[in-house]
């Protein structure tokens, strides 16, 4: 958690492991409903091997999390979008 | 009555004319169990992500209507007996849109209260620009 913070460089030194803070682009889009067909949405929320990433990883809000959650397993019932992939 | 949107996804092997035909009779089956059917959207041949019993291809159609559970119990039932449908969804829209009016309301209410900030404090401000004058 403490590299997800942003801090100001100190004393003239570099923080080289300075790292944005990370959001939900959801809340910040105010967008409430995710569409189980919009895959190209959906594709930015999967890992390589198409698994679901964490919300630690994408900055997801639990609430929206959920709903990502429900909308990739519909997409992936319907083969928008893959279970698993090499 | 809800809103309700059914995809279903075909095979890929059948003639326009069949195609279309199914279109037809599953929206039979929704209006025979007084619902009203909003739009059916034909999305056409696509690939699918995975090959489901050996077959990579398959044919979309989104049906949106407004109903009660009748219509989709019997929709449900009909569309798993039919051999030519590979995979199919119903999901209930009611909460979505509900979502939607309120997200819609809450950038109405965003952009509203510029207005009013600047109505209330117009009074102030004439007042503070002679204090700086003296300063």
């Amino acid at each position: 958690m403490a590299t997800q913070r942003s801090r100001a460089p100190r004393d003239g030194k570099r923080n080289f492991f300075y790292k944005k803070k990370k959001y939900c682009k959801f809340c910040a889009g105010n967008i409430d409903v995710i569409d189980y067909k919009d895959t190209n949405l959906l594709r930015n929320y999967i890992l390589e091997g198409s698994m679901i990433a964490p919300s630690r990883a994408t900055g997801t809000c639990a609430k929206h999390q959920r709903k990502l959650q429900t909308a990739i397993k519909r997409a992936r019932v319907m083969a928008l979008l893959p279970y698993i992939s090499e | 009555m809800s809103f309700y949107e059914a995809l279903i996804l075909t095979v890929p092997h059948l003639t326009d004319e069949e195609q279309d035909q199914i279109a037809v009779s599953y929206t039979a089956v929704i209006e025979g169990k007084k619902a009203t059917i909003r739009n059916v959207d034909k999305w056409g041949k696509r690939v699918l992500a995975y090959p489901i019993n050996k077959i990579n291809e398959g044919v979309y159609t989104l049906i949106e209507f407004t109903g009660d559970g009748k219509a989709v119990t019997e929709l449900d039932r009909k569309l798993r007996i039919d051999e030519n449908v590979m995979r199919h969804i119903v999901v209930n829209q009611d909460h979505d849109i509900k979502f939607k009016e309120r997200a819609e309301a809450r950038t109405k209410k965003k952009q509203r209260p510029v207005k009013v900030e600047k109505a209330a404090p117009a009074a102030e401000t004439p007042a503070d620009p002679k204090t700086e004058e003296e300063a």
